[in-house]
């Protein structure tokens, strides 16, 4: 069964995409080269923007409305999800649910009319979950029916986190959000995977008494922190993922990360994720 | 002073119209009626969603009973080497010089041609498994001929834009609803029932196919090694519609070889026949089958020549007996005579004629049959008149 990861943070511009995203084709290229594992990975973009699936399938992310993940979430019966499936370009194992952006609109006004609107995306995807190792979704920066759904189809929840002030101040109302799903929605199961501390600036002065801040409130669930480099917004720009913008010399030597700073930390989240969902694995 | 019974004052019974009153209200009914719009608006009604997909996003299953695609294209088209067109093109082929085949692929290719006018009625079912590419595929559980028939229709009049064909994805496939299906659309060979009746039974075992065998058949096969599962006759009764007794003898068929199943179903040789020829020694068993399809021969003469075969007459003779273009042309018309006797009603008589006749048309025979016709009418006019 697939671990379902959610990334969230109703703040825009954190880094969920890009996580997200990088999360996604590093989970993908571990399974082919480090793990040898047929298994695949399924990237969900519940964000009307689509912009995550531009980075791994520019050109063929989008679909008419009856073809996209927005007739998955209002229609009912739901069409079949695995005849939407396609394959992302730079990854054979890595798969999407191609996105309408007008479709996904109108959807996200609908959803709150619907009978058993929290868990829409979940059973939609129910049918499949067997044939992934890893699903993840990203989320639009808003904690509404969309981001539910995404909380509720989870078993794991990664948090993103920008390391100011402003930051900080959504993730109490997410961690309520997370509260409410465990208890009304019965989803105790679900975990927060980790806080991600994204966009950091080694500069700024606030950033290391934020990051403190954060490693004493969230003891034990922190992942290594991501910097920011221009590595990783060229790499979108090129509708890529930064471990096909800026590849090892050889995957033969079972690698990730290449001289790129961004492909070292997104690597190293990469091993942190996999450590807390798999546990230790043998390669 | 005598005491009268007092009867309770029911202002109600006032107030009610003499109609209202009056009217036996059936309870029982009523009571049923809430139940069932009680639990219909618990369960939901039942809603079931029919899709459109394209033939090359789909599946035959390996293991159905019915085999449809000639052998000679399936395996490659199973290994994925040529998809639905290319062998749908190849079948095309290698019908111009069968009959059988030929036969066939008229049905499906009119199958086709009425999906274009009339729209395909019924959805094929199937589920959506794993492909070889990583991806998904719709398996077909029941409606393969309409998916070959719009695939056929493709390759016949080189269509470039694939169609769109309804389906219905369910939640578990089921050898039962495959056998049933088969019977909607046409009475499946004697082969055919031999392995409806094996797949039966190997689903009731929970013997799933293996799908590294090359031949099918030896999947269907296998259920001759095994013991019948408790209660699987009185099961499969209703679903075969055959007698118990006549089950046993249809799955025997499956002792011949693939390459004699295949040709017994394309032919659609009757169980009689293939059961008098499985008398027959294992090398003579082709020959049969092949004269059998060719000749026509019954099963008596099928049995003759197994009594042959014991009393080691010369073959030759015998083979050059029944091949006498005499021998072929009675039988051929004994056979005749028999199935329009065997109709129980006058109705019946006339619709087999009619569909004879629309053969004899569609066959392009009328003009060098209707003579003979004529001429062997006379020839016999004229015997029944001399005695």
């Amino acid at each position: 069964m697939a671990i379902v990861i959610t990334v969230a943070n109703q703040k825009g511009g954190v880094g969920k995409t890009t996580t997200a995203v990088n999360l996604a084709a590093g989970l993908a290229i571990w399974l082919q080269y480090e793990a040898r594992s047929p298994d695949r990975v399924l990237l969900i973009d519940t964000d009307p923007q689509t912009h995550a699936l531009m980075a791994i399938a520019f050109g063929s992310h989008l679909a008419a409305p009856h073809g996209s993940l927005a007739a998955l979430l209002i229609e009912d019966p739901p069409p079949s999800v695995q005849r939407m499936i396609r394959r992302a370009e730079h990854h054979h194992n890595l798969h999407f649910i191609p996105n309408n952006t007008q479709a996904m609109t109108d959807a996200r006004m609908r959803i709150p009319s619907l009978m058993a609107r929290e868990t829409r995306l979940a059973r939609a995807i129910e049918p499949i979950l067997e044939l992934y190792a890893y699903v993840i979704i990203d989320t639009p920066p808003t904690l509404d029916d969309l981001m539910i759904n995404a909380l509720v189809a989870a078993t794991h929840v990664l948090i993103p986190v920008e390391p100011s002030y402003l930051g900080l101040s959504g993730l109490k109302e997410l961690q309520a959000a997370i509260g409410q799903v465990r208890r009304h929605l019965k989803r105790q199961d679900l975990q927060i995977l980790g806080y991600l501390p994204t966009r950091c600036v080694s500069q700024r002065s606030e950033v290391q008494e934020i990051l403190d801040y954060l490693n004493e409130s969230f003891h034990g669930k922190m992942l290594s922190p991501i910097h920011e480099t221009t590595d990783l917004t060229y790499a979108h720009s090129a509708h890529m993922d930064v471990f096909t913008y800026r590849p090892p010399r050889s995957r033969q030597d079972v690698r990730l990360a290449s001289a790129s700073r961004a492909t070292q930390e997104y690597a190293r989240l990469v091993d942190e994720v996999v450590k807390r969902t798999l546990g230790p694995v043998k390669v | 002073m005598s005491r009268r019974k007092r009867t309770r004052y029911n202002p109600l019974e006032e107030s009610i119209p003499e109609s209202v009153a009056t009217h036996e209200v059936d309870t029982e009914h009523t009571v049923a009626a809430i139940g069932r719009e009680m639990e219909e608006a618990e369960t939901g009604p039942v809603v079931e969603r029919i899709e459109r997909l394209q033939p090359s996003k789909m599946l035959p299953d390996r293991f159905q009973p019915r085999r449809i695609l000639p052998s000679a294209i399936r395996s490659r088209f199973f290994a994925g080497e040529i998809d639905c067109y290319q062998a749908a093109r190849e079948w095309l082929r290698m019908a111009k010089d069968d009959a059988g085949w030929r036969a066939q692929i008229d049905e499906l290719l009119a199958m086709g041609g009425s999906f274009e006018e009339h729209g395909q009625i019924k959805p094929i079912t199937g589920v959506w498994v794993s492909a070889d590419d990583g991806g998904f595929v719709f398996q077909i559980e029941t409606g393969e001929r309409r998916y070959w028939a719009a695939c056929l229709r493709v390759a016949h009049e080189g269509l470039d834009e694939e169609p769109l064909l309804r389906v219905e994805v369910v939640k578990a496939p089921s050898r039962h609803r495959q056998v049933i299906e088969n019977r909607h659309a046409q009475s499946p060979s004697a082969v055919g029932q031999a392995c409806e009746i094996a797949a039966l039974m190997l689903e009731m075992k929970g013997v799933e196919p293996d799908y590294t065998l090359d031949d099918e058949y030896e999947y269907f096969r296998s259920a001759l090694s095994k013991r019948s599962p408790r209660g699987f006759w009185p099961k499969v009764e209703p679903v075969m519609q055959l007698s118990v007794r006549r089950m046993q003898q249809l799955i025997d068929l499956l002792k011949l070889p693939a390459s004699l199943l295949e040709l017994a179903d394309r032919y659609r040789v009757p169980e009689r026949v293939l059961r008098e020829v499985l008398t027959l020694p294992h090398e003579s068993w082709e020959e049969a089958i092949w004269m059998a399809i060719q000749q026509g021969l019954t099963s008596d003469e099928i049995a003759q020549l197994a009594e042959d075969e014991k009393a080691t007459k010369p073959r030759r003779r015998t083979d050059d007996a029944i091949r006498r273009p005499e021998r072929i042309a009675f039988s051929g018309i004994r056979r005749f005579a028999r199935a329009a006797i065997n109709v129980a009603d006058d109705k019946g008589l006339r619709q087999m004629l009619d569909d004879v006749a629309d053969e004899v048309i569609v066959q392009g025979l009328a003009e060098e049959l209707l003579p003979l016709l004529k001429r062997l009418a006379q020839l016999i006019e004229a015997r029944r008149s001399r005695l």
